[in-house]
């Protein structure tokens, strides 16, 4: 094992080596399906609406 | 076509992870879409400061995390005794449906602290890098490994995941796979 390094990066560095790879995998893929279903979910129409509406304002700003 | 027709389509392109990314920091659905409209509401007002050709997504997941946390920090002792309800409410319900994985591991995302929350999220999910997740957050590259390295510990403690024999049933039937093609 090496000496512990002064520098707090190197010290994450070690911290991080700690967690099993496994379980680093396991994690990533339940983290991957929770995420990938909040992606797939409709996006609400009042978002694509507003950016319509700012983006028709900003052009006949653009033209007066 | 100029930047800004560029930039309001860089903003419909970036929706969908905005607003993923929102619901999974406020735990909240209602409460995220009020943080995607006023993200969308700066990031148009402040136009002009993005450069474009940089990352339009950092710069917008920038934007949220900010209002966010001045939301947080404002909003938390009130929400507070609420949230806890809400949660104690949910995790009856997800120990009685015990398969419903997801579940579980959203109510053990939000029992972590805020800070190590959104590290785990932008770099584990929302496929940022630790240096852009660095500067999302405006702190060091090494707080944000820290952080993630502390989150991934305490969700493996929450959902019992303590090793490769525990298989999940997606793990099962990759080793299945596996098996059955060499």
């Amino acid at each position: 094992m090496k000496r512990k390094q002064a520098s707090a990066e190197l010290e994450n560095l070690d911290e991080e080596l700690q967690i099993d790879e496994h379980i680093q995998r396991r994690i990533g893929t339940k983290l991957r399906s929770y995420y990938d279903e909040l992606l797939n979910e409709p996006i609400p129409e009042k978002f694509v609406e507003l950016l319509v509406k700012l983006d028709e304002k900003e052009r006949q700003e653009g033209q007066s | 076509m100029n930047d800004r027709a560029e930039f309001t389509a860089g903003l419909m392109k970036a929706l969908p992870s905005l607003r993923a990314f929102a619901i999974s920091l406020s735990g909240r659905a209602e409460r995220a879409d009020d943080l995607v409209q006023d993200t969308l509401m700066r990031a148009w007002a402040n136009a002009d400061s993005f450069q474009p050709g940089t990352n339009l997504n950092a710069w917008l997941f920038t934007i949220l995390r900010n209002l966010f946390h001045s939301e947080y920090r404002k909003r938390r002792r009130e929400v507070q005794d609420e949230d806890g309800a809400y949660a104690a409410r949910l995790s009856v319900q997800a120990s009685q449906d015990a398969h419903l994985d997801v579940q579980d591991f959203r109510l053990a995302l939000e029992s972590l602290p805020p800070d190590q929350r959104e590290a785990l999220l932008l770099v584990g999910a929302s496929g940022f890098s630790y240096e852009e997740a660095a500067e999302i957050c405006q702190c060091a590259v090494g707080t944000i490994k820290s952080r993630v390295n502390r989150a991934r510990t305490k969700l493996a403690e929450i959902l019992s995941i303590d090793g490769p024999e525990d298989l999940s049933a997606d793990a099962r039937s990759r080793s299945v796979t596996a098996q059955s093609g060499a």
